[in-house]
């Protein structure tokens, strides 16, 4: 997927993260979700998109992150990532979008030592941003391993 | 270069219905050697192939359909006996195209090797005719064939042929349909230069030529329309037939045809007719008065009544309008068995039909919706409305279902070959009929079934069906048989495999069945529960393992293939008399008759079909119930607690209802909170990612725009019911 210089901004409890614009397809607000049975924790169930069923992810976990309760402002962003040559969609459960932000290349500084609580491989690079430091997700990374790990 | 790519794929596509159709040929002259239809199609198969091949770059092929098309060649011009040993060699041929159609390169040497020696039977076997049969046509002579010595017979054509002006740009010849004419008969060739224009305005490209033809052959009309078969859409061609009879063979009716050619004046039909028949009387009368005697009390009169017989493909030419105008004959000489190539249609890729399924079944969802809408708002200029246009929406969902629906026929040649093959192999004599062929099912079903099928016909010949001297000491037909029926039941469609075979032994499956472990010595079993044994995993009776079935892995993988389709196994046997494995099919996959039930307010469905009763339960009797199992209508019925099952820990409510579904000929219960509704449900696949979830076979959108999940009760009762599953 070709990376574009825009990145929406999220939240998972009081950490902001990033993702590129590339993979982000809808925001929604939470839809009815369909809980599928004796499935992990992470899977929320599955919901309806204008006739597209796609399960619904909740990625605080990943981050250990505690989950946290559903308010006016929690949202579904629906991503596309693309795995084993497929285009698999999905939903992301975030607390809040904060922002669409433009950045050049250039002024990404590359992912910092983070010890523990987050594994590098799920962060693209730091955005330094009002004073403070957006962490990129490498979306695909994240989201295909959630995926994948759903087929037992 | 991506046209091309699409032109050559769809050109493998065509080929691999032709031979498909090849092979269906083939198998019915090994029936009935002398089908003239059959022989004609497997030449005019073989022509094409080669046609089209050459023109997509495989030569291999177009080189080798060219030895094998001068057998048939022979065949249809009644030079060459069709034996045994050239359908087994035309069928080892097919293969190899088929071969030769994966591989426009070099030819991997294994493949050159068996085409080598392909060419080469069929050089040898097209030479001996050569030697052996005498050609006996030079000599004319006004003999009608007799009838049913051959079934044909010398016709007279009258044939125009005027190319469209860019046909040379088309890359065809003129000149070869000419010669390809020529070579089914006598003939006189007639050539039209007056539409030539002056030097100066001639396009070299163009052709402006036209010819006319008198053909005396035996070949039938339609044969002669094939020759044109790639041209007749933008060609100007007439074929009518001026008289039963070699006309060729009268020096009056050459010189006159010769008479028009010095004037350069286009053939006068009506003339050249009448000379026919004067010329005919008079030969006659003359000499052949005892033997025309014969044939004239077979078929009174009619020999010497000219029927004219017009195929007119383009526009009507004037001079022939005054001739009566016969419809089109090509088509009815076909048998009602070919009817599949008659009727008119259009190819759909099936991606197409796909798309317009999706787009019915999210229609049908999107209806849904609306009716929720309409019934809040109860207005009712709206509701008629809604109501209207439901009933467009469930005719056009009929419609869309149908399309994608194809008859069981389309796959019954690979099993024809197949069951040929095998039988040889095994050497048994087995014949294989068929009824209810023209059964359609779903498209998915159908791709589905083929594994399943191919393994029960092995079984049926391999194990199924006795040697020679076991059935004529059993004082049965020395030829076995093996019948697919189709036909419609219900919503379903059944597909039985019946052979008249040895049968399944039920004490040899429960000796088996017990050194296996499987049960144990002291288990009473049914006589069908035994004989449903052999559908275990690991399972197989087979004293010796063969080439052909027995491997083990059998029938527990079509079982396991056809429940995939939401289809049961059922299997009947009498010993020494025969099985029959009968499938039962669900018409469609994609929409099922579904009751919505609610558990901890999630939304699940099952499909109606299955549901034997419903029966309220007190949640205290669910709680209380030994080994879980309930006496319902004064039977024990086992049944599955999903709320457990499901690992909700929440407060199930006091009343609970619990739906009795079959499973395996017996009785189980699913406990489920409550009924929402019932309703016809589009089920869609279940997403990529969600593959793990085997006991939610699909997810519906309902009208309310929530997704609800389609249970497979099998699934889940198979996945509890793991150590239990020997039938009580």
């Amino acid at each position: 997927m070709d990376k574009l210089n825009s990145y929406l901004t999220f939240k998972l409890g009081n950490e902001t993260f990033a993702a590129n614009v590339a993979h982000v397809l809808h925001i929604l607000g939470i839809p009815d979700i369909t809980k599928m049975p004796n499935s992990p924790d992470y899977l929320m169930g599955v919901m309806n998109l204008r006739g597209q069923v796609l399960p619904v992810i909740d990625p605080h976990f990943r981050f250990k992150i505690e989950p946290q309760e559903i308010t006016k402002d929690t949202c579904i962003v629906v991503i596309e990532i693309k795995h084993n040559e497929e285009n698999y969609q999905l939903g992301s459960l975030v607390d809040s979008v904060e922002e669409v932000i433009e950045i050049q290349q250039e002024k990404i500084l590359p992912p910092p030592e983070l010890g523990a609580q987050y594994n590098s491989k799920y962060i693209e690079g730091v955005i330094p941003h009002k004073e403070k430091f957006i962490l990129i997700l490498n979306i695909t990374q994240v989201f295909s391993e959630l995926s994948s790990s759903l087929k037992i | 270069m991506e046209d091309i790519k699409d032109l050559i794929n769809s050109f493998l596509e065509e080929a691999n219905e032709l031979i498909s159709d090849l092979e269906d040929s083939l198998l019915t002259l090994e029936q009935m050697p002398t089908d003239k239809d059959a022989i004609n199609r497997v030449f005019r198969v073989m022509h094409t192939l080669k046609g089209s091949g050459g023109m997509f770059g495989f030569n291999s092929v177009t080189n080798f359909t060219h030895h094998l098309e001068s057998i048939y060649f022979k065949i249809r011009n009644e030079e060459l006996e069709l034996s045994e040993e050239i359908l087994t060699l035309t069928l080892k041929s097919v293969d190899l195209i088929k071969d030769l159609l994966k591989s426009t390169g070099e030819l991997p040497k294994s493949i050159q090797l068996n085409y080598d020696t392909l060419v080469n039977q069929i050089k040898s076997v097209s030479n001996i005719s050569e030697d052996k049969k005498p050609i006996t046509k030079d000599k004319p002579s006004l003999q009608k064939n007799n009838k049913e010595k051959s079934g044909s017979q010398y016709n007279t054509y009258y044939i125009h042929f005027e190319p469209n002006t860019e046909i040379l740009q088309n890359g065809t010849n003129p000149l070869y349909l000419i010669d390809e004419l020529i070579a089914l008969g006598d003939s006189r060739v007639l050539l039209y230069t007056e539409n030539i224009p002056e030097i100066s305005k001639l396009q070299a490209e163009n052709c402006y030529v036209s010819w006319e033809i008198i053909l005396a052959t035996k070949v039938e009309i339609g044969d002669i329309m094939d020759v044109f078969i790639f041209v007749e859409d933008d060609s100007h061609i007439d074929i009518l037939n001026l008289s039963s009879y070699n006309l060729l063979q009268f020096p009056e009716f050459i010189e006159s045809i010769d008479h028009f050619e010095k004037e350069n004046l286009s053939l006068n039909i009506i003339k050249l007719q009448n000379l026919g028949k004067k010329l005919i009387e008079e030969s006659l009368t003359e000499e052949h008065i005892k033997v025309q005697k014969e044939v004239k009390s077979e078929t009174p009169s009619e020999p010497i009544q000219q029927k004219v017989q017009k195929e007119e493909i383009k526009k009507k030419k004037t001079k022939s309008e005054e001739l009566n105008i016969i419809p089109p004959i090509s088509n009815s000489k076909q048998k009602p068995k070919t009817s599949v190539s008659t009727f008119s249609t259009i190819r759909v890729s099936s991606k197409k039909i796909e798309t317009l399924m999706n787009l019915v079944s999210e229609m049908v969802t999107s209806q849904a919706h609306l009716n929720l809408l309409a019934e809040n708002i109860q207005n009712s200029e709206l509701s008629e409305a809604v109501e209207n246009l439901e009933k467009l929406t469930r005719e056009l969902r009929d419609n869309a279902f149908e399309i994608s629906l194809i008859p069981i026929e389309s796959m019954l040649t690979r099993f024809r070959r197949l069951i040929r093959d095998l039988s040889n192999e095994v050497k048994k004599d087995i014949t294989f009929s068929t009824e209810g062929t023209d059964t359609e099912l779903d498209k998915t079903i159908i791709e589905n079934l083929s594994d399943p099928l191919m393994h029960l016909f092995r079984n049926a010949i391999d194990h199924g069906i006795e040697d020679k001297e076991t059935r004529i000491r059993r004082g049965k037909p020395e030829v076995g048989n093996i019948t697919l029926k189709a036909f419609y039941s219900g919503t379903y469609v059944m597909i039985q495999i019946i052979d008249d075979g040895g049968g399944i032994d039920p004490d040899k499956i429960r000796k088996k069945a017990i050194e296996k472990g499987l049960i144990s010595a002291q288990d009473e079993l049914s006589k069908n529960a035994i004989i449903n044994l052999i559908t275990l995993p690991g399972f197989s009776t087979a004293e010796t393992v063969t080439d052909i079935s027995g491997r083990g892995v059998g029938m527990d993988v079509v079982k396991k293939n056809i429940q995939k389709i939401q289809g049961e196994l059922q299997i009947d046997s009498k010993l020494g008399i025969g099985t029959t494995f009968t499938l039962k099919l669900p018409l469609t996959l994609s929409i099922i008759d579904g009751l919505i039930v609610n558990i901890e307010n999630t939304p699940y469905i099952i499909s109606i079909p299955v549901i034997n009763k419903i029966r309220p339960v007190e949640h205290s009797a669910i709680k209380n119930a030994f080994n879980n199992t309930l006496v319902i209508d004064n039977e024990q019925i086992p049944f599955i607690y999903l709320r457990e099952h499901f690992d909700i820990t929440s407060t199930a409510p006091e009343n609970e209802l619990m739906i009795v579904v079959n499973y395996e000929n017996q009785h189980m219960g699913i406990i489920i909170d409550q009924i929402e509704k019932q309703s016809q449900v589009v089920v869609k696949p279940i997403g990529k990612q969600l593959h793990h979830q085997d006991i939610i076979s699909g997810v519906s959108i309902m009208g309310d725009g929530k997704v609800a999940l389609v249970l497979d009760t099998n699934k889940i009762i198979h996945s509890i019911d793991n150590s239990l599953h020997i039938i009580k």
